[in-house]
């Protein structure tokens, strides 16, 4: 109309033409805008799962400060927030090419928004555009969570190591390649170690270390691989590698319990494989049999478990293996028997036995066999590695028994020394041609016998060893002067010489023709004495 | 809303009624090409005298009409060609009266008051009385100038363009420009027909000024600024009227020539060791034909020239240094100076046939090539021309006949065709445009390669026709007629058809680093049809020879291309814009009144008005770019490694690519001007005349353009609190936005919003004073004009310098309103011609013209967009308070004026233009019956340099990278003061010459 005003004014004359106000009409009339609009709708779910879709523990984000920004970037062109039912609206947008963003103050900690960085839309005339997004804790490899500062909460991935337990503190240990994460607090649910899962936790540190707490764990594969340990010194477990091995899985051998602690939620042995020791945690509700862990009469064959720092009374660092399970631990038990009833096993059997040294072993002199006496009878076992013994010494011996020549020996995998000097061992007087049947019947096999005025009837040299063969009347016996005893054999003539005393150890051998006989092993230089 | 029907009606009665508060007299013609002689023969004791005999005879022609006086004793010759005439009055027994010098003027009567004397036979003696002066006069009725036949060759000028003639009043420029308006909007006719060039889209220059009429075939000139009779339409700028010679009753010709040598040519400002060519001349030949004595003839004319210019190397010698060592072969020399020329040929026959006493035909015919580049005859083409290449042809036919139906009723018909073309750079087959495409070095300003906006083709052609009754009624007069335009138009044209490449300076160009804005794809021709029809009232009311009112209305409807454009449904899918949305139809309407008042009765002293108010045609330029860009053509952006140059980038540097489209804004309008001017205009007895005039202009529906799509809202600002829209890359010295960061729509370029919310608002005084006597005629005026518009960028030829720079709602809307590009507040021109009463034949003439600078934005250097708008030529210079900008002291206040802001917009001026020209011609000897004279030519005799200087006051500091503030997102870039700022870019001045010549018979 008010052009229609201005066109009467252009007849009228020119003044009229020169009115103001055509200028407002100009400008307000013959821009070009582009006024359409559009609506952005759309909802946020909070992906507690990170299943990345609305699966039933997702809840709505509530309180979430929604912005429409330029697809290029840039400041917001819209804004909204959602409500409590995570919806957001935004009505008159301009059209443009645009993604949605959050505004991150109004974003918790640790949370994070997924799907809306790549999902640039355009939004054209009278469009609606619908959308939907999520928050969700960021997905962290193990790496990363070990490199987050603590109350983070995160999402990551990993291969489970263990079983959770429903005791204790529900531990589970993750792999992923090379590196290791202690999760903690980890809710009620069954994994088993293999398993794939995604765990949302919480960062956390334990002994000065990152582990991840508070966790919810989702099952993503049921054994999708099999847990491997690394297999460790038990040294280097209880060093972790320096560190490398937090929280792994690893493997020991052949460790000895060095000592066993009892504690509330069951026993630490200190097992060393002789590189060192490592404390291993053997927990009562894994099913751990404490009596079978003991120093004496167990050794560790092979111990699996996950690497657990703990920090001692000084604040050191130090590792230890936490068997998952009972079968993680293969213990070889030497069981305590008498010596009559290793006397009557076969070979092959780890048995412990105690009883009182009747010879000096001192491996270093060339003696590496211990005899012991047991109520009256004898042992002998072999072969003794370091450990130097007095006849008198009460040990006990952990051994396998053999059989040699029909008689039960041990060979030893270790000697303890109970109590030194408990007794002076006495030999048995014999004859030499009792000696020589170790009593008749064997009975004093490994024994220590004395014979008597038996002269020497033949001497014989053999690998350096001089072999008196001594008869008293009753028979012969051979009386074996090991050249380590140090003995002037020389003095020793078969035709004259006779032996006043010799004292000795029984030790069968079998001759050519298949009979046993026993020889008489004197076990120092002063055991012989001649005429 | 176009105004209705019935509001068409209303306004028309109310025209009617206005202008019939009437008295008796006699209305003088109404032809906007013919004009009168009319009057009364009255005896010594005032009785009207019957029978006596009137002649009028043209001088220029020798050709005759004549008529008796009736009962009353008033006589009246009517449709008289404009010119200057020798009246004579016989009656039996009296003495003769001959009256020199009636000027006779389209449009008007010469009004003469006989008496004549008793005397006895036989009579041998004639009363000769000098009607008008020894010169006509300069100042034409209702502003403007008018240039007569002896003023056109008496001053010298270069080219001997029509455009020339413009810049000899003080209100018009050489561009053909007037009231702080583009040539491009000034409507030319020639003998009434509308003459339209071709015309390249961004540029005025090739078009205008080498319109194809051969100058010497110009008769009389008329620079109107505020025309009363409604057959003048179309313009929302200026109307320049030519007509055209028409030949002599008998044989004649003339043979002329000029030329000058590179040993004639000097310039201050021309910096080369070496000289290239300098050589100009023009020359041409005509003819007066006689068919069958007065009633039959024809006139001819060819007219030929050439001008050279030398230029100075178009690059620094430091920047040229380091380019010449590329190893593209194609910068080996960029150091050498080059030459500019033109050379045009053009020719004219007119046929004049007065087939009764009744009739008048008219037919012409006129053929103009003309060609200007770059090193025509200096060896290899220079390859960095600045001058605008082209080739342009016009054909220009025409016709009219005047017939008087009665005595009281005559009846005119024009008709004519025109075709009009012109090629602009590689279109116009210059081997060199076509060799490396445009490359800026954005820190030196250096420009290699033609200018990106350059290459096209562009051929219009027209046939028009118009028909007007014209009927008197005593005192009443009115003319009724209509008219008709077919114009075809087509266009091979789009903006960086060949790319534009940016670099910060010349290490970046070796390094190949930089930006690139191109097209994607062929851009295909367009070929349409606007045609226009128009029916017009007009009513002139003269209830005595002292007064004079002239009214009328003007009804056009001109037909716009819509079903040419092809919809772009996606873009309208988006936003709801349609671009296919263009009107079929334009609605005009204008009206004009003027009055015409002899104070005195004496004609010694008038008082004239007029107001007018009427619509341009809509740019049929904006319609090839609606109709072009709907979906085909497809933008390419890209940044950083340019390997490929001169090649268009394919590797792998950051682009985009969009589909480019321009579409036509809401309501949309053809430009309307409404003006008003009023004069006052004293001679004295002296021979002097003062003339005092004011005019008003407002026009409005200029076109802006807006790219629509551009990225909603500002991503960020600057330190220096302008918005800004991409993201910023820097690379060197050169700042753009990452391309596609700055695009609503990534799937498109630019949308380019044409809005015709545009206006500009003109008034200027002037003064005017005249001399006149037998042997010197002495002229000046001066104009004082202001000129405001919101027409960003109306005067340089790129459309992104037509977009809003966005400095922030409201800074903006503030920002836009200002000094209008073709502001230019001070013009005078003065001249004189003698003709030396002590020898003979001696012709001298000088002419001075003082105009102020152009008007000019302080900026960032051209191709740095720190607003990341798309555009790097919209980005003015928020001036730092740094010692280096105060160090620019007084000369440039428009910058130190405006420490802590943004710049206004044309805040600063280029330096004012002086120029001088003077002309000797002497007689040596007669040849035949025919003058040989000899002439020569000082043509810019003060070496006028009319280039513009360098506009970027702020350069981005190439050591230094973008900042940007975590907190708050603001982008800071760093910027250093320009040292060359103000520093003459590259010459354009035309050099001192001296060009001697001759003319051989004739006039």
């Amino acid at each position: 109309m008010r052009r229609t005003r201005c066109a009467v004014g252009l007849v009228a004359g020119a003044a009229l033409l020169l009115l103001p106000g055509c200028d407002d009409l100009i400008l307000e009339d013959q821009t070009s805008e582009i006024e359409a609009t559009g609506t952005v709708l759309g909802d946020v779910f909070v992906d507690t799962d990170g299943s990345g879709s609305v699966t039933a523990p997702d809840v709505p984000m509530e309180d979430l400060g929604v912005d429409v920004v330029a697809a290029t970037g840039g400041g917001p062109i819209a804004s909204a927030t959602t409500d409590t039912a995570g919806v957001f609206s935004m009505r008159r947008v301009p059209v443009g090419s645009y993604r949605l963003a959050v505004d991150s103050a109004t974003l918790p900690d640790s949370l994070e928004v997924f799907g809306l960085d790549e999902e640039s839309f355009v939004l054209g005339a009278g469009d609606t555009v619908v959308t939907r997004f999520r928050t969700s804790f960021p997905v962290r490899t193990l790496a990363e969570v070990q490199g987050l500062e603590p109350g983070r909460r995160v999402f990551t991935h990993g291969i489970v190591l263990n079983r959770r337990e429903p005791l204790g503190d529900a531990a589970v240990h993750l792999r992923e390649g090379d590196t290791y994460l202690r999760a903690t607090s980890v809710e009620r649910v069954s994994l088993l170690a293999g398993d794939s899962v995604r765990f949302q936790g919480q960062t956390a540190t334990e002994a000065g270390l990152p582990v991840l707490t508070d966790v919810k764990a989702v099952l993503l594969r049921e054994l999708a691989a099999v847990p491997r340990p690394v297999d460790l010194s038990t040294a280097t477990a209880a060093s972790a590698n320096g560190g490398t091995l937090n929280a792994a899985l690893v493997r020991v051998r052949s460790g000895e319990i060095l000592d066993t602690t009892t504690v509330d939620d069951g026993l630490v042995a200190s097992v060393d494989d002789g590189s060192g020791p490592v404390e291993m945690v053997l927990r009562d509700l894994l099913g751990f049999d404490p009596s079978l862990v003991s120093p004496t009469f167990a050794v560790v064959e092979q111990a699996v478990g996950l690497l657990v720092a703990t920090r001692d009374e000084s604040g050191d660092l130090t590792w230890r293996v936490l068997p998952r399970a009972p079968s993680d631990l293969v213990l070889r038990t030497f069981s305590l028997r008498s010596v009559a009833e290793i006397q009557l096993l076969g070979s092959g059997v780890d048995v412990s036995a105690e009883g009182i040294v009747l010879n000096p072993v001192d491996p270093a002199g060339g003696n590496d066999a211990v005899h012991i006496r047991q109520e009256g009878l004898n042992l002998r076992a072999f072969t003794v590695s370091d450990t130097p013994l007095l006849p008198g010494d009460s040990v006990r011996l952990r051994g396998t028994t053999r059989v040699e020549v029909g008689r039960t020996v041990v060979e030893l995998r270790d000697v303890s020394l109970l109590q030194e000097q408990v007794t002076v061992p006495a030999a048995v007087d014999v004859t030499t041609g009792n000696a020589a049947l170790a009593g008749g019947d064997g009975r004093l096999d490994a024994g220590l016998v004395r014979i008597t005025a038996a002269d020497v009837t033949d001497t014989l040299t053999v690998d350096g060893d001089f072999v008196a063969t001594a008869d008293d009347g009753t028979g012969t016996v051979d009386v074996v002067i090991r050249d380590f005893l140090g003995f002037d054999t020389s003095a020793i003539d078969p035709a004259t010489s006779v032996f006043d005393d010799v004292v000795g150890l029984l030790v069968a051998r079998r001759r050519l023709d298949g009979t046993v006989h026993w020889r008489l092993l004197p076990r120092l230089a002063s055991d012989v004495t001649l005429q | 809303m176009n105004p209705t029907l019935r509001d068409h009606v209303v306004a028309l009665v109310l025209h009617l009624v206005v202008a019939c508060l009437c008295a008796p007299g006699a209305v003088a013609g109404q032809s906007i090409v013919r004009g009168e002689v009319r009057g009364t023969v009255l005896t010594e004791d005032e009785r009207p005298l019957s029978e006596a005999l009137v002649t009028a005879t043209d001088i220029l022609t020798e050709t005759s009409r004549w008529t008796e006086t009736g009962r009353t004793g008033a006589f009246e010759i009517s449709a008289l060609p404009p010119g200057t005439y020798e009246v004579r009055v016989e009656a039996l027994g009296y003495e003769p009266r001959l009256y020199r010098s009636v000027s006779v003027q389209p449009g008007k009567a010469a009004r003469l008051q006989v008496r004549l004397t008793l005397a006895d036979p036989p009579v041998e003696e004639v009363d000769t009385v000098m009607v008008g002066r020894a010169a006509p006069l300069r100042f034409f009725r209702t502003g403007g100038h008018r240039l007569a036949q002896d003023e056109l060759d008496a001053f010298p000028d270069l080219h001997r363009s029509v455009a020339e003639l413009a810049a000899r009043s003080s209100e018009w420029d050489s561009s053909m420009g007037s009231q702080g308006l583009p040539g491009r909007l000034t409507e030319v006719y020639f003998d009434g027909i509308p003459m339209t060039p071709a015309r390249h889209p961004f540029r005025d220059s090739g078009s205008l000024q080498e319109m194809g009429v051969p100058r010497t075939a110009l008769r009389e000139l008329h620079l109107m600024d505020v025309p009363v009779d409604v057959e003048w339409a179309g313009a929302a700028g200026g109307y320049m009227a030519a007509d055209t010679r028409s030949a002599r009753t008998r044989p004649a010709g003339s043979l002329f020539g000029s030329g000058s040598i590179d040993a004639l040519w000097f310039s201050d400002g021309y910096s080369a060791p070496t000289t290239p060519t300098a050589l100009s001349g023009w020359g041409g030949v005509t003819r007066d034909v006689p068919l069958a004595g007065d009633s039959s003839r024809v006139f001819m004319a060819v007219e030929g020239r050439n001008v050279e210019t030398p230029r100075s190397p178009p690059l620094r010698g430091s920047v040229a240094s380091v380019l010449a060592g590329d190893g593209t072969g194609v910068l080996g020399d960029v150091g050498d100076p080059w030459t500019e020329y033109t050379w045009n040929v053009s020719g004219l026959t007119r046929l004049d046939w007065n087939l009764s006493p009744e009739t008048d035909v008219l037919a012409r015919v006129s053929v103009s090539h003309v060609e200007a580049a770059g090193g025509r005859l200096f060896g290899a083409p220079a390859r960095y021309g600045l001058a605008p290449s082209f080739l342009g042809t016009d054909v220009v036919g025409a016709t009219s006949i005047i017939s008087r139906v009665t005595s009281r009723m005559s009846l005119e018909l024009r008709a004519g065709f025109s075709r009009s073309e012109r090629s602009f750079g590689s279109s116009a087959g210059q081997e060199f445009d076509a060799s490396l495409p445009p490359t800026r070095l954005v820190q030196s300003g250096a420009l290699l390669g033609h200018d990106a906006g350059l290459d096209g083709r562009i051929l219009r052609s027209a046939l028009t026709g118009t028909s007007a009754l014209h009927a008197e009624l005593g005192e009443h007069g009115v003319k009724l007629g209509a008219d008709v335009t077919l114009p075809s138009h087509e266009y091979e044209y789009a903006f960086r058809s060949d790319g534009e490449f940016f670099f910060s300076d010349p290490s970046s160009l070796e390094a190949r680093e930089g930006g690139y804005v191109g097209l994607s794809g062929p851009v295909l021709p367009t070929s349409f049809s606007v045609p226009e029809v128009g029916v017009f009232l007009q009513y002139t009311w003269e209830p005595q020879r002292e007064f004079r009112l002239m009214s009328g209305v003007r009804w056009a409807w001109e037909f716009l291309p819509d079903d040419d454009v092809a919809p772009n449904a996606r873009w309208e899918e988006l936003t709801g814009l349609r671009n296919a949305d263009l009107p079929n139809r334009l609605s005009k309407f204008g009206a004009r009144i003027g009055i015409s008042w002899d104070l005195t009765g004496e004609g010694t002293t008038f008082l004239e008005g007029a107001f007018a108010a009427d619509h341009d045609r809509f740019d049929p330029a904006a319609l090839h770019e609606i109709i072009s860009l709907s979906g085909a053509v497809r933008g390419r952006r890209a940044l950083g490694d340019l390997g490929a140059w001169p090649d268009a980038p394919s590797g792998p540097a950051l682009s985009h690519e969009g589909t480019l489209l321009a579409l036509p804004g809401p309501d949309l309008e053809a430009p309307r001007t409404a003006r008003g001017t009023i004069s006052f205009q004293q001679i004295l007895d002296t021979g002097t005349t003062l003339r005092i005039s004011g005019s008003f202009r407002r026009t409005d529906f200029l076109l802006r353009r807006q790219d629509l799509n551009l990225a909603v809202g500002p991503r960020t600002e600057s330190t220096d609190g302008r918005p800004v829209h991409g993201e910023l890359v820097k690379i060197g010295g050169l700042v753009r936005p990452l391309p596609g960061s700055d695009r609503r729509f990534s799937e498109f370029d630019a949308v380019w919003g044409l809005s015709s919310d545009g206006w500009s608002e003109y008034a200027g005084v002037t003064v005017g004073v005249e001399h006149a006597t037998p042997w010197v005629n002495i002229f000046a005026s001066y104009t004082y004009s202001q000129t405001d518009d919101n027409w960003i960028g109306a005067g340089v030829g790129s459309p992104e310098a037509r977009v809003d720079p966005s400095l922030g709602v409201p800074l903006d809307r503030e920002w836009q309103v200002g000094t209008s590009d073709f502001d230019v507040p001070h013009r005078l021109v003065t001249g004189a011609s003698t003709a030396l009463p002590v020898i003979e034949g001696v012709e001298i003439g000088v002419f001075y013209r003082f105009r102020s600078g152009r008007p000019f934005t302080p900026t960032y250097a051209t191709g740095v967009d720190v607003n990341g708008d798309g555009s790097g030529r919209n980005d003015p210079a928020f001036v730092p308070d740094l010692p280096e900008i105060g160090a620019l002291g007084s000369e440039w206040a428009c910058v130190t004026s405006s420490i802590g802001r943004f710049v206004p917009r044309n805040a600063c001026r280029n330096p004012d233009v002086h120029t001088l020209d003077a002309r000797l011609a002497a007689v040596l000897f007669q040849l035949r019956g025919a003058p040989l004279r000899i002439t020569v030519e000082g043509l810019n005799l003060v070496d006028a340099e009319s280039g513009s200087r360098d506009a970027a006051l702020l350069l981005v500091d190439e050591a230094a990278a973008l900042e940007t503030d975590p907190e708050t997102g603001t982008i800071e870039v760093p910027t250093i003061v320009n040292p060359s700022f103000g520093e003459s870019l590259r010459p354009t001045g035309s050099g001192r010459r001296i060009r001697f010549g001759f003319r051989l018979g004739g006039s």
